[in-house]
């Protein structure tokens, strides 16, 4: 029995992943493997896998999504799009890459292209009322908190009302995605290259200059 | 290199304006330059500043340089030496002004720091020169090449407005990395787990992972499977499709069997002699069709001069044979069987 109750049974490897770590029947701590294991676990159906990849994964995951559209129960809706979306395709996650660049590639994706559509819905087709400010109207806007919010919900939206998370919100969705990713996430500059599906001299771009607005604009609100 | 998503780094734009690039690197530098308004900006600036340092005007040297250099020289030791000094004396005094010009003009622009650039008063010798932003980032951040690093270490020992900005972007640095970890609810995990099909997930992999005859016949069998009617109308339509030759087959052995004048082995003889006779009319008609081809005939014409060629002329056709061959069956293969070249089942779910 695994520490969590679950029954350790020997099974067949899939054979992409070369060392799937329940050759026998001893108890099995899912928190000294690394993904790849666990991932090798969830595709031969256990469950607690799945748990252990939720549970390693759900704050950074949720982290980023909250910080790009700016609304907790949201952002609770697309990472949980996320994680379904990831867990029902493992069968095409290729173990060569990391886990977590490939989980959050789906998680930005989903944001970017819920983004995207919102801005579509929201744009009237005779454009912008202001139009020096059509990019800043079709931002996304801080939920507020209402009565029926659960405190989880207020806590994550107060921490977005911070100075600095209100400048990283007003960031373009490229520029926000590569410097949450570098420097929230401390990901390798190629890393956010695979996660954003964009080539290393674009992200160095997009770090570069987010970080340039972002100071800016603290500068403007300290100002 | 031409890509406007790359850039290359301060010190290679600073070295092609500077002209130390050697021409196969410049090349490849000048065609990135075309389409990328960003880097030519900056080797423009780069070019605005070395420009102005070469243009710097001669400054004669103070009137007691001369006095200055013979003060630090030992003209004892000189003259004990290799009885000089008087010579030496003689030029440093004539020549001073001349050789400062001179070697200010020979020396080569002075190297500055990846990332340097001048502030709006260009035109004022020693302007202050400062750190870019994208500088003090990367200088910050580690990427720097060694030497690039060491060099704006001196520039930061010497530039108060460059520290100060560097603290500045330090403690925008630090700021940001101490943004906190955000958590969903308490029960994410149990709500994502309550819409995932485990056993769904199992089998799919299971799937994926069978071998490639299993996968084949499974694709075969869904092929069939989907070439099946699935209504009414369908099934009447296939059916009457099918009952046709049927019924056709059928009326030609009743008459057979009907017929005492004519047998089963005649009606195989008759219809082996009409098939012979349809394959035979064929077969003429395709070949004349060949035959005045001038396509064919030039084919032709070549496999006769390569029969009657010498060995060795025969063994290259058939070596280019063999590799156009090769060619073309590893691209269909490729394109048609090869799984994934490219890693891009990777990047499949996430569209």
């Amino acid at each position: 029995m695994s520490p969590s109750g679950e029954p350790v049974p020997t099974g067949v490897v899939p054979p992409t992943f070369a060392a799937a770590p329940d050759a026998g029947v001893l108890p099995l701590d899912y928190a000294t493997l690394d993904d790849r294991d666990v991932v090798a676990l969830a595709c031969k159906g256990r469950e607690t896998a799945f748990r252990e990849l939720l549970s390693r994964y759900e704050r950074p995951v949720f982290s980023l999504v909250v910080r790009m559209v700016r609304d907790a129960t949201l952002a609770e809706d697309l990472a949980q799009e996320a994680f379904i979306k990831a867990f029902h395709a493992l069968g095409s996650y290729d173990p060569s890459y990391k886990f977590s660049s490939w989980l959050f590639k789906i998680a930005n994706n989903l944001t970017i292209d819920h983004l995207r559509k919102k801005q579509l819905d929201t744009v009237s087709i005779h454009g912008s009322s202001s139009p020096g400010r059509g990019e800043e109207d079709s931002r996304p806007h801080i939920a507020v908190p209402d009565g029926g919010e659960t405190p989880e919900d207020y806590t994550a939206n107060r921490e977005l009302g911070s100075q600095i998370e209100n400048a990283i919100g007003r960031l373009r969705p490229e520029y926000r995605t590569a410097v949450l990713l570098r420097h929230v996430e401390g990901r390798s500059y190629e890393e956010v290259a695979e996660i954003m599906e964009v080539p290393l001299g674009t992200v160095k771009t997009y770090i570069h200059r987010g970080r340039n607005e972002l100071k800016d604009l603290l500068a403007e609100v300290a100002a | 290199m031409s890509s406007p998503d790359f850039h290359p780094d301060s010190e290679r734009l600073e070295a092609r304006a500077a002209g130390e690039l050697a021409p196969h690197e410049a090349r490849a530098l000048d065609a990135h330059l075309q389409v990328c308004a960003r880097c030519r900006s900056e080797v423009e600036g780069w070019s605005l500043l070395l420009g102005e340092l070469r243009e710097l005007p001669d400054r004669p040297p103070a009137p007691d340089f001369a006095a200055r250099v013979m003060a630090r020289v030992d003209v004892e030791r000189v003259r004990q030496g290799a009885e000089r000094p008087p010579l030496l004396a003689r030029l440093t005094e004539r020549l001073g002004d001349p050789v400062f010009g001179v070697v200010r003009r020979l020396r080569p622009p002075r190297r500055l720091p990846a990332g340097i650039r001048t502030d709006g008063t260009t035109r004022q010798t020693g302007s202050p020169r400062h750190l870019t932003p994208t500088g003090i980032q990367d200088y910050l951040e580690g990427t720097l090449a060694a030497r690039t690093r060491s060099r704006v270490d001196a520039h930061l020992a010497t530039c108060t407005a460059c520290s100060a900005e560097m603290g500045s972007w330090s403690g925008f640095f630090r700021q940001i990395e101490a943004l906190p970890t955000l958590a969903p609810r308490n029960d994410f995990a149990d709500r994502v787990m309550a819409r995932v099909q485990v056993e769904a997930v199992a089998a799919a992999v299971a799937r994926q992972q069978r071998s490639p005859w299993e996968r084949a016949s499974q694709g075969l069998a869904r092929v069939a499977d989907r070439l099946l009617p699935t209504s009414r109308r369908g099934w009447i339509l296939a059916g009457g499709v099918t009952a046709a030759p049927t019924l056709g087959v059928v009326a030609v052995v009743a008459a057979v069997v009907l017929n005492p004048l004519v047998s089963f082995p005649d009606l195989f003889t008759f219809l082996r002699w009409r098939g012979v006779e349809a394959v035979g009319s064929l077969g003429r008609g395709v070949l004349a069709v060949v035959a005045e081809n001038p396509v064919t005939f030039a084919l032709f014409e070549l496999f006769t001069g390569v029969a009657q060629a010498s060995p060795l002329a025969l063994g290259g056709a058939f070596a280019l044979a063999v590799a156009l061959v090769g060619t073309a069956t590893l691209v269909v293969y490729r394109n048609l069987f090869a799984p994934s070249l490219t890693g891009e089942t990777h990047a499949q779910p996430t569209s």
